[in-house]
C-alpha cells in the first residue's frame, strides 16, 4: 500500500539524515519502527506526510506517487501524531481541539459533535471534554492529538512514541484500540522504544540505525540477534531480564506470558 | 528551512573580536547613527557597515530572511510617519519645495522626502551591524561580555539563552506549522493571503506554550545546577581584550566624535542643503 524507494534526505545540504530507505507497508499491518535517539525516525514519519521533502526517491501511497500532494492533502490518508502534543495543540479547550479539523473542512456542527465525543470516548477523555487544554498532565495531553488524528480518519496512522509518559492502564487502553482500529482496517505505524509493545502488538518492525534502515524483520526475530538488538537500543522488557536469568528461551518465554496476561486481563 | 537570525559559526575577523568589544561597537554605532539625521555621515556609515559585513564572509543568503523583515518593518514606518507627519520635513528644514499635490493634506514635498531618505538610512546603517553583532557572537560569550561590562550575570545568561534559544524556537515554529497544515489549517500558497495571516496567528498559540515550557524546562535544571548561588562566576568562553578589540572600540568612538562634530557644525541635528 505505501511503497518508499530509495529515499534520501537532510535537514542540511552537508550532512544526510537519512540515507537510500526502502520499505514496502501493506495494507492492515502494525509495523513497529525502532531506532535510537536520533536514528532519523521522526525525520522518516516528517518525510511520510510531507512536512519535509526528501532530496532523492519516491513515496507512493497506492500506486500513486506522492510527490505534488500538499501537507494538508496528505493529512487526509496519512495521519501523524507527532512526539511533542505541545506542537500539535493549538486551541485553549479540549474539545475545540479534537473538532478543529472537522470545522476546517466545513461539517456541520452536529456532525462535528458526534465525531469528537467518539473519538474523546476511545482516548478516555470525554469526562474531560469541557476542560481546558493546561489542565491536563503530559499523557492526557498525548491522547488529545491522538483523538484530534483520529477524526480524519486517515488510512494511515503514524504515532510517534504513543504510549511515552502513559500509565500503565493507560498504555493498555491506547494500545488496545490502536489494536482494534487496525483491526478495522487502518494501517498503524508506530515509532517506538518500547521492547513490549513491540512484542506484543506489532508483527514486524524496521530498525533504524543513524539514518540507515539496517532490519526490517519480525520482533521475535530482533530478538534472537543480540547485536541487532543493542543497535536499535530497545528499552529491554523486564520480561527479557527474568528469562534470562532464570536461563529460559526468552523468545518463546516472552511470547507465552504475553499471551497468558492477555487471557488473564480478558477475563 | 535555514535558522535566521541566530549564531553562526565562522572564522573571521568579526568572529575573532571579543564580545565586548562587538557589544561596545554595537551600542556606539547606534548612539552615532541615532543622534544625527546628517546625509553625509550616514552614507559613510552605511557603506562602512556594508564593507565589513562583506568583509565578515556572511552570505546574502545567510540574511535575506532577516533583511526583507527589517524591511518590512521599515516600510510601515515610513507610511506611518508620512501618514501622520507629511509636513515634517518642511517643518525641518524650513522651506517647501512641492513636487506635487496628492489629496487632502498630503502632497509630495522634497524636504519630506528627504527627511525620509535620511530615517531610512538610519535603519540602512544599523541593520548590517546588528546582524554582524547577532551572528558573529557566540551567546555564551556574549553573557561573559555583559557580564564584563558591569551587567549583573544573571542577566547575561537569561540574554544568553534567549539568543540561544532562537533556532529551537525558529524549529518548533516550522513543526507546528506543519503539524497545523496537516490539521487541514491551509498555509500553503494555495489560500488567500488574509486566510493564511489569520492561520499564522493560530501557530503563536503553541508556540508561546512551548516556549515557557522551555522557559520552565530550563529554569528548573539551572536551579539544580545551583546557578545563582555566587555573586560571581567565571566565563570559559571570555576572550582576553586584544589589540584588535580596542582599535574596534576606537573606531566606534571615532565614528560617534564625527557625528558629533557634524552636529555642532550645523547647528543642529539636520544637515540642511536646502538653504
Ligand atoms: N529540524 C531539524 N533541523 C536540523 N536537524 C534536525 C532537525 N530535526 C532533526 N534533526 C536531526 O536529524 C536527526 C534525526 O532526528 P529525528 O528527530 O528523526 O530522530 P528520532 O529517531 O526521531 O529520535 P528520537 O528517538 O529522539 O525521537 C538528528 O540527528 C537530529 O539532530
Ligand atoms: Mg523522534
Amino acid at each position: 500500500m505505501l511503497t518508499v524507494e530509495e529515499l534520501s534526505f537532510g535537514y542540511t545540504p552537508d550532512k544526510e539524515n537519512l540515507s537510500d530507505i526502502n520499505f514496502t507497508i501493506y495494507k492492515g499491518e502494525m509495523v513497529s519502527i525502532v531506532g535510537k535517539n536520533g536514528a532519523g525516525k521522526s525525520t522518516l514519519a516528517k518525510l511520510l506526510c510531507g512536512f519535509v521533502t526528501q532530496n532523492h526517491g519516491s513515496i507512493t501511497l497506492k500506486g500513486r506517487n506522492l510527490a505534488d500532494d500538499t501537507i494538508k492533502e496528505r493529512a487526509g490518508y496519512i495521519g501523524y501524531v507527532m512526539q511533542n502534543p505541545n506542537q500539535m495543540i493549538s486551541k485553549p479547550m479540549i474539545y475545540d481541539e479534537v473538532a478543529m479539523s472537522l470545522r476546517l473542512k466545513g461539517m456541520t456542527e452536529e456532525q462535528v459533535q458526534e465525531k469528537v465525543h467518539e473519538a474523546l470516548k476511545i482516548c478516555g477523555l470525554y469526562p474531560f471534554r469541557n476542560w481546558p487544554v493546561s489542565a491536563l498532565s503530559y499523557g492526557q495531553k498525548k491522547r488529545v492529538t491522538i483523538a484530534s488524528i483520529l477524526v480524519q480518519e486517515p488510512e494511515i496512522l503514524i504515532l510517534d512514541e504513543p504510549t511515552a509518559g502513559q500509565d500503565f492502564r493507560h498504555y493498555t487502553e491506547i494500545m488496545e484500540f490502536l489494536k482494534e482500529l487496525n483491526e478495522r482496517g487502518i494501517t498503524v505505524l508506530m515509532i517506538t522504544h518500547d521492547m513490549h509493545l513491540m512484542l506484543e502488538y506489532t508483527e514486524r518492525s524496521l530498525v533504524f540505525s543513524e539514518g540507515h534502515m539496517i532490519a526490517d524483520t519480525t520482533p521475535a526475530k530482533l530478538f534472537s540477534d543480540p547485536q541487532l538488538l543493542r543497535r536499535a537500543s530497545l528499552k529491554e522488557t523486564s520480561l527479557f531480564e527474568l528469562a534470562k536469568r532464570c536461563g529460559l528461551d526468552s523468545e518463546s518465554y516472552i511470547e507465552k506470558f504475553i499471551r497468558y496476561d492477555r487471557q488473564v486481563r480478558n477475563k | 528551512m535555514s535558522a535566521v537570525l541566530s549564531y553562526v559559526e565562522k572564522d573571521s575577523f568579526i568572529h575573532r573580536l571579543t564580545g565586548t568589544a562587538k557589544l561596545l561597537f554595537f551600542v556606539i554605532w547606534s548612539i552615532a547613527a541615532m543622534i544625527t539625521y546628517d546625509t553625509r555621515v550616514l552614507a559613510g556609515m552605511f557603506f562602512t557597515g556594508v564593507v565589513f559585513f562583506i568583509l565578515s564572509g556572511f552570505k546574502w543568503k545567510e540574511v535575506r530572511f532577516a533583511v526583507f523583515f527589517m524591511a518590512v518593518l521599515m516600510g510601515i514606518n515610513l507610511i506611518g510617519i508620512f501618514l501622520f507627519s507629511p509636513e515634517q520635513g518642511v517643518k525641518i528644514y524650513g522651506t517647501r519645495h512641492e513636487l506635487c499635490h496628492l489629496f487632502w493634506r498630503y502632497s509630495i514635498v522634497t524636504e519630506q522626502l528627504f527627511y525620509m531618505f535620511n530615517f531610512m538610512m538610519k535603519y540602512l546603517v544599523v541593520i548590517p551591524v546588528a546582524l554582524l553583532f547577532i551572528m558573529a557572537t557566540n551567546p555564551s560569550e556574549f553573557a561573559a561580555s555583559l557580564n564584563k561590562i558591569g551587567v549583573s550575570y544573571r542577566v547575561g545568561y537569561a540574554v544568553a539563552i534567549a539568543l540561544r534559544y532562537i533556532p529551537d524556537v525558529q524549529r518548533d515554529y516550522h513543526e507546528i506549522s506543519q503539524a497545523q497544515q496537516a490539521r487541514g489549517v491551509d498555509l500553503s500558497r494555495k489560500d488567500k493571503t488574509l486566510e493564511r495571516l489569520k492561520n499564522s496567528a493560530a501557530i503563536l498559540f503553541p508556540l508561546v506554550l512551548s516556549s515557557l515550557q522551555r522557559i520552565e524546562f530550563i529554569s528548573n535544571a539551572m536551579e539544580l545546577r545551583g546557578f545563582g548561588k555566587q555573586k560571581k562566576r567565571t566565563w570559559i568562553m571570555e576572550k582576553p581584550f586584544m589589540k584588535r578589540d580596542y582599535a574596534a572600540v576606537v573606531f566606534a568612538f571615532v565614528t560617534l566624535a564625527v557625528s558629533v562634530l557634524c552636529m555642532f557644525n550645523n547647528g543642529g541635528r539636520y544637515f540642511n542643503p536646502f538653504l
